[in-house]
């Protein structure tokens, strides 16, 4: 004989009714099986087919738990007596919100949040190198008489007049300092006169190109935007036209003529990433920005200037038969060009191989018609050269934008879907731990925590996603040995990265019709709750 | 073979047959699942993990009185309909009739 009452107990159990009521259900469904049991037996079943028959009659004992207490109480299982796979009572629950919180530990995941956290809809620097950050690094700074993060507050304080105080007090510590002057010479603001600062970075570095390019620069008035664009304007006018301004064709001509061209962008990198180090903030899109906020010469004066030698003043000399000067002003053109490529990255580079592949390409012609062609052969392979270099840099830059436009698609997607599974998780934490305390302490909490159980094993399958997403370009910045290495690697992604954040990809594609949603289902739910509370109050009523 | 009745209309009367089978005589739960079975001649066929949640329900609400009753030698718990469960069965046999009546109306329609 079958104990067919201990059989629905076990099945049934637990179900947190008062016990006369729970055994007059146990006993009532234990009757049924026992029926169909013996009603299998007298159609000629074998035992044990007669038994997987009656069995057969509920094949979700969970679901009957569930609508067995609803129908008793007109309220949901308390989700702590719930046996589904997504119950607290299950521990794979807990091991997968214990899991998504063991990914913190994972350098690359803590950087991928840490990235996710950039501000929404503002610029991607502003906010991180604010100005009471960097005033708490400046006071912290002058106690310790910290030169090193007096100039990194003098590179990227806000306000202008409190980061040329810091820069005073930088040099005066150090005086080999003295290159952070070269970011007031492109001060923006009328209440920063950059003369001064480029003087003194003139005194400092005589021999160097750069301060003459950031003084020719003045002639397009970088203290006001407006005008500065209105003037470049200016710039697509033929280059003799620029260079009949004194104020812009001396510093120029000092700047080719400077033997050798440093913009202190390797400098800049290694202050940068060390500051960045010291005050804990081990995240490359913020050595990205610090880097990339140096202070660049205008490339297009650099093209005129260039242009005004090889075209106005070599080709002019060359058809006046002056082959000697001619060739002296391609040279000039050219030995600028090899000395701004060796020290320069990225986009100045490649100006830089532009005006080495047309002095060169002068040079070769003015060769041949001298008659010269054994030396004109001579250059020839180095011009190739060149235009190989320009169009495989170019080429490599393309196609890194592609990949990285995917992969910061990709760590945007899943690092929204973290977000919001991270607030559902914890949400659902709170419901639980609340339910535990007090099983009936809410219905809603109890709906709730039912209807939210799905948050932490999907919250760590999204963190998951969101770590292999973000981890080829997981790195400690001290793994970066030149800023040219870490825009090479990892620039196409974060620019890409903060492209979609200022085509509005967080706020069009996912952040608003989330809300929406959750608002929609909101009143959804609430909606008919209301529907539901009003039938029965009615049915009730009829009674 | 006898077409399967829409699952949404057999929720939507569960009750009004649960109702109606009790409406002269007090049953056990597996005699309501297996009348309405040979009744309906197989065409309306109650889960029994549904029945047994949908009695305890109009026992809630009212409608019908469970109580326990000898019955073969052991007790077993018998459901009877309540002057509130007798109303809503009128009521409902009302619409069903009604409804019933507006669908064959409509399907009914001979075409001369």
């Amino acid at each position: 004989m079958h104990d067919w009452k201990e059989l629905v107990r076990v099945r049934l159990s637990p179900l947190p009714l008062e016990p006369s009521r729970r055994e007059e259900i146990i006993e009532e469904v234990a009757q049924q099986l026992e029926d169909a049991y013996s009603e299998a037996l007298a159609g000629g079943a074998s035992d044990p087919d007669a038994l997987r028959r009656s069995l057969a009659q509920f094949k979700d004992w969970e679901d009957l738990r569930k609508n067995v207490f609803h129908a008793v109480k007109a309220a949901e299982l308390p989700v702590w007596q719930q046996s589904g796979i997504l119950s607290p009572r299950r521990p794979w629950v807990w091991t997968a919100l214990v899991l998504s919180l063991a990914l913190f530990a994972l350098f690359g995941f803590r950087q991928a949040l840490a990235t996710l956290a950039t501000p929404l809809g503002s610029s991607w620097s502003d906010r991180v190198f604010s100005a009471r950050t960097l005033d708490s690094i400046e006071r912290q700074a002058i106690v310790h008489a910290d030169s090193r993060a007096l100039a990194f507050v003098a590179l990227h304080h806000p306000d202008i007049t409190t980061a040329a105080g810091a820069a005073e007090k930088a040099i005066a510590l150090d005086p080999h300092l003295t290159w952070i002057s070269a970011r007031f010479a492109q001060a923006q603001t009328p209440t920063l006169d950059p003369a001064p600062w480029i003087a003194l970075l003139k005194t400092w570095d005589p021999d160097n190109a750069f301060p003459y390019l950031l003084e020719a620069d003045q002639f397009f008035d970088p203290r006001s935007f407006a005008t500065a664009w209105e003037r470049r304007g200016a710039m697509l006018a033929p280059p003799h036209v620029i260079v009949l301004e004194s104020d812009f064709r001396l510093p120029m001509q000092k700047a080719f003529a400077a033997p050798r061209f440093d913009s202190y962008a390797s400098r800049r990198f290694d202050l940068d990433r060390t500051v960045l180090q010291e005050q804990g903030w081990d995240r490359p899109d913020l050595l990205i920005q610090a880097v990339g906020s140096r202070p660049i010469p205008n490339l297009q004066a650099i093209r005129a200037y260039a242009d005004y030698l090889v075209i106005d003043l070599g080709e002019t000399a060359e058809k006046a038969g002056r082959f000697q000067e001619a060739a002296a002003q391609y040279q000039i053109a050219s030995q600028f060009g090899v000395q701004m490529q060796q020290a320069s990255p990225g986009i100045e580079r490649l100006i830089a191989m532009r005006i080495r592949q047309q002095s060169y390409e002068h040079i070769v012609a003015l060769l041949r018609l001298q008659g010269r062609a054994e030396q004109a052969a001579l250059l020839e392979p180095s011009l190739g050269d060149l235009h190989d270099a320009f169009a495989f840099e170019a080429r490599e830059y393309r196609s890194a934008d592609v990949s990285a436009g995917r992969a910061a698609s990709l760590v945007l997607f899943f690092g929204v879907l973290v977000i919001a599974l991270g607030v559902a998780a914890l949400a659902w934490l709170a419901a639980v731990v609340v339910l535990c305390w007090r099983e009936n302490a809410s219905s809603l909490f109890n709906n709730f925590a039912a209807m939210a159980a799905l948050a932490p094993p999907s919250l760590f399958l999204a963190s998951l996603c969101l770590y292999g997403a973000y981890y080829p370009y997981t790195r400690h910045i001290n793994q970066f040995e030149s800023g040219e290495q870490l825009f090479r690697e990892l620039l196409p992604f974060w620019e890409s990265l903060s492209g979609q954040m200022y085509r509005g990809f967080w706020l069009n594609m996912l952040i608003w019709p989330t809300l929406w949603c959750v608002v929609v289902a909101a009143v959804g739910i609430i909606t008919l709750r209301w529907i539901a509370a009003r039938r029965q109050s009615e049915s009730l009523h009829e009674q | 073979m006898a077409p399967t009745p829409d699952r949404e209309l057999k929720k939507g009367n569960a009750e009004l047959l649960i109702l109606a089978l009790l409406e002269h005589q007090p049953r056990h739960g597996y005699e309501i699942g297996k009348l309405i079975a040979e009744r309906s001649e197989g065409v309306v066929r109650f889960h029994v993990a549904s029945l047994y949640p949908l009695l305890y329900r109009l026992e809630r609400r009212g409608w019908v009185k469970g109580a326990w009753e000898p019955a073969g030698g052991r007790r077993r718990r018998f459901y009877r309909l309540t002057a509130s469960g007798r109303k809503t069965l009128a009521d409902q046999r009302i619409r069903w009739r009604s409804f019933s009546r507006a669908v064959n109306r409509i399907v009914e329609v001979r075409y001369a």
